[in-house]
């Protein structure tokens, strides 16, 4: 791992290196161990007789591990550390190094606020992420919220996840108008501009200072086919077509009825024969469904349980989409087979086609 | 023996443990692992900046702070023990 120069101050940075090498430690060492640990708890279940075919029987193996005590306890406050320890977490760090915030925003960029924008009830009632103002809460929450997602990925290279996703999008044609919806900083907007240089790209977010840091580094980074504007993905208020709508990360932060309406907003906005593709976490698997529900707990994303719960199929075609496809989406290559052994999000790519 | 004593506030951190004093614990000993990581990457760089410029690093191991490094050194104490015992509140950092 390359030093890293988040902060002008080597402390916090050498603080949020060990954060992420205990990350990394809790996904590639203790995560198998609990893999191991679940296979022998449902051998011994199923010696007398017991079955475990979901997440509920999952959980009741695990009432009494100690192992997955520490499992669960190192998801949770390694995140806690990661944005509030007080020496170096990274909300007082940033707010302690105000130009190092200036720098990265002055860059300005092409980006439409809302001001009469409320957020969604949803959305203010929890800070996601164990981000303490949330994602939108102030100046700093973009700049804080990019430099968080540096470590959820272990085992995965800077944008490999993102440069897969356009990877993917290509797989399925040329696109000339693309929104990108919960666009955050815009880890996706931005190369999904660069994938698709004649393309217009516009992304949309509820938060105002994620967008000003996606407006700022495409700026910064002379993409010129990008813009940014403050949205609600369920009711955008826009008035153009697109040909490709997309998220990353988005559903799993929205409760059921956003889903739908969002999932109409999609539609709404497509134009004839265009196409879908929503980049989120799905598992049919008991012990993947047990250790999403968990995290979804442990890492204030009340949402995401009951999106894995949730019949995707059936919403996107009550929706009014046809060709419907839930594929899994590797992250790096091989990270979705099942004999890997570490911990990862069950990433899956949800396509679909508005009717031409 | 199960902890008993009354949740403080509406900002409750979850529980792992069957005595949740050990969630607390667990905290302190990050924080102090965190502390020693800082501290050693801090040491390394100084070590290395010292002999590059002819200080005999062995030296140090019997010097006497004082003046503005004995403060410095205070200062940097008080926000360790902050870092360090703040796990034992049992408390949010966020709204959930």
């Amino acid at each position: 791992m390359a030093a890293l120069t988040l902060f002008r101050s080597r402390e916090a940075n050498a603080f949020h290196e060990l954060v992420m090498e205990v990350r990394t430690w809790w996904a590639v060492q203790l995560f198998p161990r609990l893999r191991e640990e679940y296979e022998v708890r449902r051998t011994l279940a199923a010696q007398e007789g017991r079955r475990v075919q979901t997440p509920e029987d999952v959980a009741l193996l695990f009432s009494n591990s100690t192992l997955y005590a520490y499992f669960c306890w190192l998801e949770r406050h390694v995140q806690k550390s990661k944005y509030s320890s007080s020496r170096w977490g990274l909300v007082a760090q940033i707010a302690r190094e105000p130009q190092t915030a200036a720098e990265r925003l002055k860059a300005g960029g092409p980006l439409e606020l809302d001001p009469k924008l409320r957020v969604p009830d949803y959305y203010a009632a929890h800070d996601i992420h164990q981000h303490p103002g949330n994602l939108h809460g102030d100046a700093n929450a973009g700049l804080v919220y990019e430099a968080s997602a540096l470590s959820i990925h272990p085992k995965t290279k800077k944008n490999e996840l993102h440069e897969r996703f356009i990877d993917l999008v290509r797989r399925e044609g040329e696109f000339a108008k693309v929104l990108d919806m919960g666009c955050g900083f815009g880890k996706s907007t931005v190369p999904l501009a660069h994938a698709f240089p004649r393309a217009e790209v516009l992304g949309v977010d509820v938060s105002g200072p994620c967008l000003a840091l996606a407006a700022a580094d495409a700026k910064a980074a002379k993409v010129s086919n990008v813009r940014f504007r403050q949205a609600d993905a369920r009711q955008t208020g826009l008035n153009e077509k697109f040909d490709l709508v997309t998220s990353t990360m988005l559903l799993h932060e929205l409760p059921e009825e956003a889903v739908d309406a969002t999932l109409a907003e999609t539609r709404r906005l497509l134009a004839p024969g265009g196409v879908s593709i929503h980049l989120d976490f799905r598992t049919e698997d008991p012990f993947w469904q047990f250790i999403m529900y968990g995290h979804g707990q442990r890492n204030n994303e009340p949402f995401l349980e009951p999106l894995i719960r949730m019949d995707l199929a059936a919403a996107y075609r009550k929706a009014g989409f046809e060709d419907v496809r839930i594929e899994p989406f590797a992250e790096r290559e091989g990270a979705s087979d099942p004999s890997n052994p570490f911990w990862r999000f069950p990433w899956a790519a949800i396509i679909a086609r508005k009717p031409a | 023996m199960k902890s008993t004593d009354p949740v403080v506030g509406p900002q409750a951190e979850q529980i792992f443990f069957a005595d949740p004093a050990i969630d607390r614990l667990i905290g302190v000993v990050f924080a102090l692992t965190a502390e020693v990581h800082v501290m050693r990457d801090r040491l390394s760089l100084l070590e290395d900046a010292l002999q590059r410029n002819g200080i005999d690093v062995a030296a140090l191991a019997s010097a006497v702070p004082d003046g503005a490094l004995e403060a410095r050194i205070a200062t940097d104490r008080t926000a360790l023990v902050q870092h360090v015992l703040e796990g034992l509140s049992g408390r949010l950092a966020s709204k959930s």
